[in-house]
């Protein structure tokens, strides 16, 4: 199977609410040989990590939060995540591009300069 | 001492300094694991030759990118990455840490301490990778890096900011031909510029390197040299890597205006570190499975022997690649490769070494392309004719070896090529001065030695040198100059041997009383 077939067979997995289709799913699972469903679960991460943005928050988003990154990535969906040991900012994870806005970052810069420049 | 206050006063200018940016990584996960050679998704933004970190911290450096996938060499740790693990870039180049501390030094292609002492951290961080230096910022190479060994200074002589390849099969003295050149270079006069030396240990036994690094300190050359190791048992990647840091590192040192001489030992098993490497990334296989661009893997290396012109500084590298053949076959791939990138090659046989003549250097093959000019007046005055001489006596021994009656004139200059072949002869660890090889090829050259036995002729040399130089040091002094030899020079030269021979004559009919 090609890389474009198995790229075909991922999109037509999804409604068209562009959620997952359990039932298209299940009959594709089916079909497949063990190498191609191998193939197609590593394209349909894929395709999940591509539409989707992690954004890791200390607390829970507010409203106006939640609108703003919406603005930020129109197209695709936001997921929350609470993760306290970022103490306050946010963690943005976009396909494989990790984008720190937070203050256990900062912390963790100024060790690293510490660790360093001084003995 | 630095106090708390200082300390604090430091951190918040930085507090103040740092910027508003977020911090971008750019991450990927492991997709397979295979002979050191990692495959992993996302690296999205990395370059090619980037270092790029695992999650259980080892290092790996960018060697392929694809269109979804990039393939990362492990250079440290790796044995459990698994499937899934996250890797991220670091956004630097591959580079070793080098200052003058490295001097006396063993380390390894990251420039880790293998001689147990601590790591060099602080130090100018220079890339693995470089382009060589163009034409404008060259000069060409007009002094001479004497090697120590009659055979090679005076018939090929090397200068400094050349690359001249040593070639032959396995146990014949290539490594011994370098390791004498470099102890030579503590034989350099004050008036000279100190010449450092890196060896580079490529695919080598641990012992063998070991033996090197003893005799180097036993001899008192160590501390101006540096090894660095990718033994045997090291990765393919560190093998690969290995030439690469001892290139940066010697550009360190000419970036400063210092003389480097560099051997890599050997550019065989390079070749085949990287052919190793190349087939795991599953790149197309040319001739002898190697990859296409094996000829540029090691141009762009030997490129980098420069000698840089005055505005630089005025330093150089002079390198000495090795390379095994198998049954002395010059024509081999790699070895064709490395002779047309050279500037010479330095050629050793097993059937000379096998009839006793060491270093088993033939000078028919051999040659450098920068000749005379890397040789000093006075050498050179007297070492012209001696190549001639020996490729005239080869011919004769070939043609005398038929039986047929021999005239006057082409016995004695039969005589004269055995006598120039038995001075040519030369023990390891043992490099001679410049003064005493123009004594020693002048002697030869002018038929001092025409009456002396073949056998006696290495005694005769010994002892001619300990006789000149404790009654007629000036000579010494003289020829040590390098200055073209003058009519009073040579005339103290005769003087002197003329006193020599008749105290060695008479000692030799005791002797055989």
């Amino acid at each position: 199977m090609t890389k474009k077939q198995i790229k075909d067979l991922v999109i037509t997995s999804y409604k068209s609410d562009d959620e997952l289709d359990e039932a298209t799913v299940e009959k594709l699972t089916d079909l497949l040989s063990r190498t191609q469903l191998k193939q197609y679960i590593i394209a349909l991460k894929k395709y999940e990590e591509d539409k989707s943005v992690l954004v890791k928050l200390a607390t829970l988003p507010s409203i106006d939060e939640e609108k703003k990154l919406k603005e930020v990535f129109p197209n695709k969906k936001i997921v929350f995540d609470v993760d306290p040991s970022i103490i306050t900012g946010m963690r943005v994870v976009n396909k494989d591009i990790i984008s720190e806005y937070n203050l256990k970052n900062t912390l963790d810069n100024l060790i690293a300069h510490i660790t360093e420049n001084y003995d | 001492m630095i106090n708390s206050n200082e300390i604090i006063e430091k951190l918040e200018k930085r507090l103040m300094t740092f910027s508003n940016d977020p911090k971008t990584d750019n991450v990927g996960k492991v997709i397979k694991n295979t002979d050191g050679v990692i495959t992993a998704s996302g690296l999205s933004r990395v370059g090619m030759g980037e270092i790029v970190i695992f999650s259980d911290d080892s290092t790996g450096v960018v060697f392929n990118l694809d269109e979804e996938f990039v393939s990362i060499i492990v250079l440290s740790g790796g044995g459990s990455l698994r499937e899934g693990d996250t890797v991220k870039s670091t956004g630097n180049l591959l580079s070793i840490n080098v200052s003058d501390e490295i001097l006396g030094r063993v380390v390894n292609p990251m420039g880790d301490s293998l001689d147990g002492k601590i790591k060099i951290e602080k130090g100018k961080s220079i890339p693995l990778e470089r382009i060589a230096a163009g034409v404008i910022d060259r000069e060409p190479v007009d002094t001479p890096l004497k090697t120590g060994i009659k055979a090679i200074d005076t018939m090929i002589p090397v200068g400094r900011g050349q690359r001249e390849l040593i070639i032959g099969d396995r146990g014949l003295g290539k490594t011994a031909v370098a390791i004498d050149a470099i102890i030579n270079q503590k034989n350099i006069l004050k008036t000279q510029k100190q010449v450092i030396c890196i060896y580079v240990a490529i695919g080598q036994k641990q012992s063998t390197v070991a033996q090197i690094i003893q005799r180097l300190k036993d001899e008192g050359s160590f501390h101006y040299t540096v090894v660095v190791v990718a033994g045997a048992s090291d990765s393919a990647a560190q093998q690969y890597l290995a030439p690469y840091a001892g290139t940066s590192i010697a550009e360190y040192f000419m970036e400063k205006g210092e003389d480097v001489l560099i051997v890599y030992d050997d550019l065989t098993k390079h070749a085949w570190a990287y052919r190793q490497l190349s087939l795991v990334l599953r790149r197309p296989a040319g001739r002898e499975a190697y990859p296409g661009d094996i000829f540029y893997l090691h141009s762009r290396l030997l490129e980098r022997s420069v000698k840089l012109n005055k505005d630089l500084g005025g330093g150089s590298i002079t390198s000495f690649p090795i390379i095994e053949t198998q049954a002395g076959d010059i024509s081999a791939y790699i070895a064709t490769n490395v002779i047309s990138i050279t500037d010479g090659q330095i050629f050793l046989q097993s059937d000379l070494f096998n009839s006793g003549i060491r270093p088993a250097i033939n000078a028919g093959n051999s040659v450098s392309r920068i000749g005379g000019s890397a040789q000093t007046k006075a050498m050179k005055s007297i070492a012209g004719k001696t190549r001639l001489e020996l490729a005239q006596f080869r011919a004769l021994e070939a043609f005398a070896q038929f039986g047929s009656e021999l005239d006057v004139a082409t016995i004695s200059q039969l005589e004269r090529g055995k006598r120039t072949v038995e001075i040519l002869k030369q023990s390891q660890y043992n490099p001679l001065s410049e003064a005493f090889q123009i004594l020693s090829i002048w002697c030869v050259g002018n038929g001092c030695l025409d009456n002396i036995k073949i056998e006696d002729v290495q005694r005769f040399e010994l002892e001619m040198h300990s006789f000149v130089n404790a009654n007629y040091k000036n000579v010494i002094d003289l020829l040590a100059s390098g200055e073209k030899i003058k009519e009073t020079t040579l005339n103290e030269m005769k003087k002197a041997l003329e006193a020599f021979k008749n105290s060695f004559n008479k000692i030799s009919k005791e002797i055989k009383k």
